[in-house]
């Protein structure tokens, strides 16, 4: 048997790298960067000092990631600057994580999502317009453990309820499903592997395999962990919301739009995110957009109230996937 | 030597060995996307430190990426970059009827799931095909790590390569976590 997996492992290894080519630039990307990281650590090393003699939040000014360039009275901060209080903002134990999160996402075009046992899957392709799954935007509520998805599909009709309760190894999952008046709740990933519903229209194309065997993590960490993935550019201000956001572009991405994450000054939280889901068909082939605006609120009765999953009156209960 | 030199000789250098490197980050990573930026990111310390290297720096390169990947590099992206496709620009979705799983996604999608530490030991034995010494040495810790890790990994990889058995043929699709 071992023997096998080694054989499958070489073969297709072999297979899944064949092929491949260095995208042109890269020696000189690597370059520019390490001479830009260089001078911005330098300067952040300078703005840190500075921000704490001033004691306020810091003012983005600048269209570049280049070092900052001071002058005025405004304090200019450089991407690594901005980036790293973003980080120290989303940090799960910094006192801006007792807050609750709410997100209207936006997802173009619309594709297939349903839910499972701790997560949702999601499969893109032909939108299907008839499909049943059919998700074109979501509202969503996280506090802590706590997480809530409403999907709805391009006629603003509701598709599914989705909330996940409880950290650890056990989760609570409840979901309704109003297309055929359901609801289930399990606890973990349940007796049995979810079987996983055909989410899309006639064809799906093949995405690669998430880890079903972990819940669906945190929006703030999903925004970490694209801080962490991509290097950063400041775009300069827009208004987002009310607020004159920082706009942080993502810099080197092969997706026809790079992904952006817009960020209040004030407090250094997200309150909107561009990202591609996926691509299909290389650089110029179709992207699926996703962007997710956020507002950040204190955990008062009313906020939290939304994080339940109210199952509605007459719905039967399933089981799970 | 100036920055633009270094440049340069690095370029010569890629166009040579450049396609190996990216198909061992590649793996090591686990997507082509984030392979590329696993060899730029080696690329940058090699730039880094390019006075004190002598000799080729494709050693140092991969003992880089190797050191990157196992400490659980940054920049994996585990949760969003595993929906980029790596089918090709000119492959059309089969019209009504599933596509078939493509195997450079399976496999990939596979080595996505084991911890940086065992994707890099299973890359370092069998796809660089390097002594369980050299592995320890390319990843900076011990040969008993190395045999830990390969051992882990690959048990790992037979457990979810048994469990696609049971799928429905030919489905895969993904999760957002």
């Amino acid at each position: 048997m071992t023997g096998d997996i080694e054989q499958l492992l070489r073969e297709g290894m072999d297979r899944a790298t064949r092929g491949l080519r260095v995208p042109e630039g890269l020696a000189r990307e690597a370059a520019r960067r390490a001479r830009q990281r260089q001078q911005a650590t330098r300067a952040v090393t300078a703005a840190g000092t500075a921000t704490v003699m001033a004691g306020t939040a810091a003012v983005v000014a600048g269209v570049t990631g280049a070092p900052g360039h001071h002058g005025g009275t405004g304090q200019v901060q450089t991407v690594a600057y901005v980036v790293s209080r973003v980080e120290r903002a989303l940090a799960p134990h910094s006192s801006q994580s007792r807050l609750v999160s709410r997100m209207q996402a936006r997802y173009s075009p619309a594709f297939g999502e349903a839910p499972l046992p701790e997560s949702t899957v999601i499969a893109l392709g032909p939108p299907g317009s008839n499909s049943p799954w059919q998700v074109s935007t979501e509202a969503g509520w996280e506090y802590h453990g706590l997480r809530r998805q409403t999907a709805f599909n391009r006629a603003g009709q509701p598709v599914f309820d989705f909330g996940l309760s409880g950290t650890g190894r056990a989760p609570v999952t409840t979901a309704v499903i109003y297309r055929d008046r359901t609801w289930w709740r399990v606890r973990g990933m349940g007796p049995t592997p979810p079987k996983m519903p055909h989410t899309g229209g006639t064809a799906i194309t093949i995405l690669g395999i998430g880890n079903m065997r972990h819940p669906a993590p945190p929006w703030r960490l999903v925004i970490l962990k694209d801080l962490a993935s991509h290097r950063f550019r400041i775009a300069g201000h827009q208004q987002v919301d009310g607020v004159n956001a920082v706009k942080l572009v993502a810099v080197g991405k092969t997706a026809p739009e790079p992904d952006a994450i817009w960020v209040n000054p004030a407090t250094f939280l997200p309150v909107r995110t561009l990202s591609t889901l996926a691509l299909i068909g290389g650089r110029h082939g179709r992207a699926w957009r996703e962007q997710i605006d956020f507002q950040w609120l204190k955990p008062t009765r009313a906020s939290l109230a939304h994080l339940g999953v109210p199952i509605p009156v007459g719905y039967t209960r399933v089981p799970a996937p | 030597m100036k920055p633009d030199r270094a440049t340069a000789e690095l370029e010569k250098f890629l166009a040579v060995r450049g396609e190996a490197l990216l198909r061992t980050a590649t793996l090591l990573a686990g997507e082509a996307g984030s392979g590329e930026d696993l060899l730029q990111a080696a690329l940058e310390r090699l730039l880094r430190h390019w006075r004190s290297i002598e000799g080729s720096p494709e050693g140092y390169l991969r003992r880089t990426m190797y050191h990157l990947a196992a400490d659980g590099w940054r920049r994996q992206a585990a949760w969003r970059r595993p929906l980029r496709l790596l089918q090709a620009a000119n492959r059309a979705p089969a019209p009504d009827r599933m596509a078939e799983v493509d195997l450079r996604d399976a496999m990939l999608g596979l080595l996505r799931q084991l911890p940086a530490r065992q994707r890099a030991a299973i890359v370092a034995r069998y796809w660089e095909q390097l002594t369980e010494a050299e592995a320890a040495q390319a990843l900076g810790c011990s040969v008993g790590t190395v045999k830990s890790a390969t051992s882990r990994g690959l048990a790992r990889l037979r457990e979810l390569s048994e469990s696609w058995n049971d799928e429905p043929r030919g489905v895969k699709e993904a999760t957002r976590s």
